[in-house]
């Protein structure tokens, strides 16, 4: 077990790599920072001076080793806005993040695994066809015209609670009800899936047929076995809890890392865009390895492999 | 012809339909079956894909799912099966009649372990629990033949072999000490010699505790060695109702015929094989008239008009067909 | 004559790792170990044998559809060339497969009369496009096929029709040997009738050699001239069907002979052979199959016995095989 995730590890190492080696060269060969920073019609000495002060007239590939050398050592470079350490910026905008995608990651599971759920025990009742078209709706509709939506209703109509900002206690609702609901409906579906695939099984007849009853079954014999595919999704929305938001923290005003992002691509903030991105790969990367342990333990299929005997 | 002193009957089935809503339409899949079965006895039950021969079963236990609709009766102990509540069916199920499956490593669940999973079967029925439940399990295992019985206990279905899942469903199927054991093609989805190390294990089972056996199969012989009866069904309908020995020598219904010519033989000489022209129709197309009207050389006009109904020939011998 | 087909000695092993890489030791698995026989123009050889026998990849052994790790393949006289190559195309159009699942394999979004079509185009004969469309309905009706189901969906097929396009589609090349794996084994017992005397009446008529596997040994006796019997990747038994089912010589034969379920008052002694076939990575020592023999001795333990030939002509791999043979008789 320790092998394996010794490899998984490596791997995961070498992913994250690539990402940022990846956003390094496309952010460095696409526009020059210098004068997103400092306006187009700067004097070229300007110019000049501040691209030798922070190294930009180096050759690219020197760039990127300087940069993985300090990386190593935790120095992930300064703001070329304000000057401050870039892994600081990301890392105080965390908490604002997490703070809308952590409820609605909460609500996405305990709103979407159970509808799911009960659209397959009662497939094709209008509970089912009703679950499934809210569902659809939920994940099509953009989550900025579903934001606007809600600003309209409850905001501007209503009154009930601010259209934007971070301000007061009640502005995290709408973020996290929009964020929530298009995840909520993507797992409800998926969860439906996964729940009638396994109800089609023999051996869930096979249970029936020994006397159990039905909630037995479904709890202690599809419940499992739905739940390993359920978990690949899961496991997928764990990784975006960092970098997911950026839509809707944009449309909201809220100060989380996808308005940092935003802002920060725009003005070719490098620093800042790379230390986000590595912490968004990195994030994604540990939710993927949970996953796979998880996986083992769920399935015991996936466990030591092969049959014995025969 | 043996007089035996027949048994009370267990469970008996009359009129029994099973119609199934696609959506678009209702497709009746069972005809009316009457059939009985006596206890301790070991009754085949025969036919092709889609004559219904597991949806008879299936049925009476209320296994069927919403969108089948169940009309007739199943009688056990004079208790009406069909329309009975799922809390009265819960009781029959595993306890009075067990069910076995054809494709036993997918009838065992996967994420569970063995020995898991008969404990379950014997706290249902036999409220054992803890060191209880395992020891008896492992004398089930033991019973029906697997070998280091403790240490299967603690193994999941994928980590066995067919024939030994056949074993541990089994071994459940008798954790309830059942009156009657329904076996669904136990043995189509293995090799040939575990085949009959199967098919043994369940004749030295029936012997010890006198338990009945429906025996559901397509295969004519395998049903020949195992059971005392024999019914054949094509279509949704019984064709044919007769002890073993009479199915064999003296076949009334030309289905039966039919397939007995189109089986070859292992021994004697080699025999060019009969088939029985045509297809099976289409539950939702059927001929008017006797189903197999269409694919029968003795077929007369009146054999398209009206559905023959099942015919006595003898005190045990029945046939679907007005020209046997 | 040369015969159309000759195998001597054929061996396919694999490399298996016991364990999770990179622990476990890795073990051989020698699917097919040495098998031989011959296989002349217009006559049947029967492979049966359980799961795990080697049967199905002998089959593709024979076809070149898996390399051969030992031994040869002869077909008409000359070594089967590499798969893949030019020259293996061409000899495929003269050995072709059919498989157990017809509607697997058709492939469902074209109409059958084009997948019966389909070898020609592959190999560019036939001529014209209506030229092929010909010859594929006078192929379908060679199966017994009505011309109406030309352009009909495989689903919209029964699984007997299904298998006589399969076949339709196998024959259209005119091959010489057709390798049939479990061909009737998906179908109906009435339909299953239908197809092997199709299939007899097809040999009668173009001379095919058929190499036909199957675990269904009455099937295989009413098609088969020769039949052998395979245990973990050997031939344990081989010789006339008749003679091998009414007296097997090698107990293994017997087990499989025995275990056929049959109308009870014909039945002989019934021998139920105890314990699972072993896992091929685990081959046993000796004789493969002496753990679960109830004839073992000593010698079994230690030597395996060679496929050689007895009085009658058939052949067995069992040190005690005139005896085993004696008292089945």
């Amino acid at each position: 077990m320790l092998r394996y995730l010794a490899g998984r590890l490596l791997r995961a190492i070498l992913t994250i790599f690539l990402v940022i080696a990846f956003a390094f060269f496309v952010l460095h060969l696409s526009g020059d920072p210098a004068m997103m920073i400092l306006s187009v019609d700067a004097p070229p000495e300007s110019i000049k001076a501040f691209r030798e002060a922070w190294g930009l007239d180096r050759p690219l590939w020197v760039q990127f080793l300087s940069y993985i050398g300090h990386a190593l050592q935790g120095d992930l470079g300064n703001s070329m806005r304000d000057g401050r350490p870039a892994a600081q910026l990301v890392f105080e905008r965390v908490p604002a993040t997490l703070a809308i995608t952590l409820p609605a990651f909460a609500l996405k599971l305990f709103i979407g695994i159970p509808a799911g759920i009960y659209a397959a025990l009662h497939r094709n009742s209008w509970a089912d066809r009703l679950t499934m078209m809210v569902s659809v709706a939920g994940f099509t509709v953009p989550s900025f015209v579903l934001a606007l939506v809600l600003v309209l209703v409850f905001s501007v109509q209503l009154g009930w609670l601010p259209s934007a900002g971070s301000d007061k206690p009640t502005s995290v609702i709408l973020p996290i009800v929009t964020l929530g609901i298009a995840g909520a409906a993507i797992l409800a579906r998926f969860t439906r899936s996964a729940m009638l695939e396994v109800l089609g099984q023999p051996y869930i007849r096979a249970a029936s047929a020994k006397g159990l009853q039905w909630r037995k079954v479904v709890v202690d014999h599809a419940l499992p076995n739905a739940a390993i595919p359920t978990t690949t999704i899961v496991g997928f929305m764990v990784g975006t809890l960092i970098a997911g938001a950026v839509v809707v923290e944009s449309v909201f005003a809220w100060p989380g890392i996808g308005r940092l992002l935003v802002s920060s691509v725009s003005n070719r903030d490098l620093a800042v865009v790379q230390a986000i991105l590595l912490l968004v790969a990195a994030t994604m990367v540990t939710s993927n390895i949970i996953v796979d342990v998880i996986y083992g333990w769920l399935d015991p299929r996936l466990r030591r492999g092969g049959a014995r005997g025969r | 012809m043996n007089e035996q002193v027949l048994s009370s009957v267990l469970v008996s089935l009359h009129g029994l339909t099973v119609d199934f809503d696609t959506g678009k339409r209702i497709v009746r899949a069972l005809h009316g079956i009457d059939l009985e079965v006596r206890r301790g006895e070991a009754l085949g039950l025969v036919g092709e894909s889609g004559c219904g021969k597991s949806i008879t079963w299936l049925a009476a236990l209320g296994l069927l799912g919403g969108r089948a609709r169940v009309g007739g009766e199943a009688r056990l102990d004079g208790r009406n099966l069909i329309g009975a509540p799922v809390h009265e069916l819960e009781q029959v199920r595993g306890r009075r009649i067990a069910m076995i499956f054809q494709d036993p490593s997918s009838s065992l669940n996967p994420v569970h372990r063995i020995g898991r999973q008969l404990c379950e079967a014997l706290q249902l029925h036999r409220g054992l629990r803890g060191r209880a439940a395992d020891a008896e399990a492992e004398r089930l295992l033991d019973r029906v033949g697997i070998a280091d019985a403790r240490r299967r206990l603690g193994d999941y279905p994928h980590e066995l072999s067919g024939g030994m899942n056949q074993r541990v469903m089994i071994a459940m199927a008798l954790a309830g000490q059942p009156d009657l054991l329904v076996a669904d093609e136990p043995t189509t989805a293995l090799d040939a010699t575990i085949q009959a190390q199967i098919l043994e294990l369940l004749g030295e089972i029936r012997r010890e505790s006198g338990m009945a056996l429906v025996l559901i199969s397509h295969d004519l012989g395998v049903v020949s060695e195992n059971t005392d009866r024999v019914c054949v069904m094509y279509a949704g309908r019984i064709v044919e109702d007769a002890p073993i020995d009479t199915v064999f020598d003296a076949p009334a219904h030309p289905y039966t015929k039919g397939l007995l010519a189109a089986l070859p033989e292992l021994e004697g000489p080699r025999r060019a094989l009969v088939p029985i022209a045509g297809v099976v129709p289409e539950p939702s197309n059927l001929p008017p008239g006797c189903s197999f009207a269409p694919r029968c050389d003795r077929r007369i006009a009146a054999c398209e008009t009206a559905i023959p109904p099942g015919i006595p020939l003898a005190a045990d011998h029945r046939v679907a067909c007005i020209r046997a | 004559m040369t015969a159309l087909l000759e195998v001597t000695d054929l061996s396919r092993t694999y490399e298996v790792r016991r364990g999770s890489w990179p622990f476990g030791k890795v073990a051989t698995l020698h699917a097919v170990d040495g098998v031989s026989f011959e296989l002349q123009a217009g006559r049947t050889l029967g492979l049966v044998g359980e799961s795990g026998c080697g049967k199905t990849t002998t089959a593709k052994l024979v076809l070149g559809l898996v390399p051969v790790t030992g031994g040869q393949v002869r077909i008409a006289g000359e070594n089967l060339p590499a798969a893949g190559t030019q020259p293996w195309r061409t000899l495929r159009r003269r050995m072709q497969m059919v498989y157990q699942d017809p509607l697997g394999a058709l492939d469902r979004r074209l109409s059958v009369g084009r997948q019966v079509m389909e070898p020609l185009a592959i190999h560019g004969l036939g001529g014209t496009e209506a030229e092929r469309r010909e010859k594929a309905l006078a192929m379908m009706d060679a199966v017994g096929l009505a011309a109406h189901h030309f352009d009909r969906f495989p689903h919209e097929l029964s699984g007997g029709q299904r298998q006589r396009i399969v076949l339709a589609r196998a024959l259209i090349l005119d091959p010489q040997l057709l390798v049939c794996d479990e061909p009737i084994s998906a179908l109906d017992v009435s339909i299953q009738a239908q197809v092997v005397n199709l299939l007899l009446a097809l040999q009668q008529r173009l001379g095919l050699a058929y190499l036909f596997i199957s675990h269904d040994l009455r099937m295989v006796r009413q098609v088969s001239h020769e039949v052998a019997v395979m245990y973990l990747g050997r031939i344990v038994e081989q010789g006339d069907p008749d003679r091998l089912f009414s007296a097997p010589a090698h107990p293994y034969t017997q087990a499989l002979v025995s275990a056929i379920p049959t109308h009870a008052r014909q039945k002989k002694r019934r021998m139920v052979l105890p314990g699972e076939p072993p896992n091929p990575v685990d081959r046993p020592a000796g004789c493969a199959f002496h753990p679960r023999c109830r004839h073992a001795v000593a010698r079994c333990r230690i030597e395996a016995p060679a496929l050689r030939v007895l009085a009658d002509g058939r052949r067995a791999a069992c040190h005690l095989a005139e005896q085993i043979a004696a008292s089945a008789a």
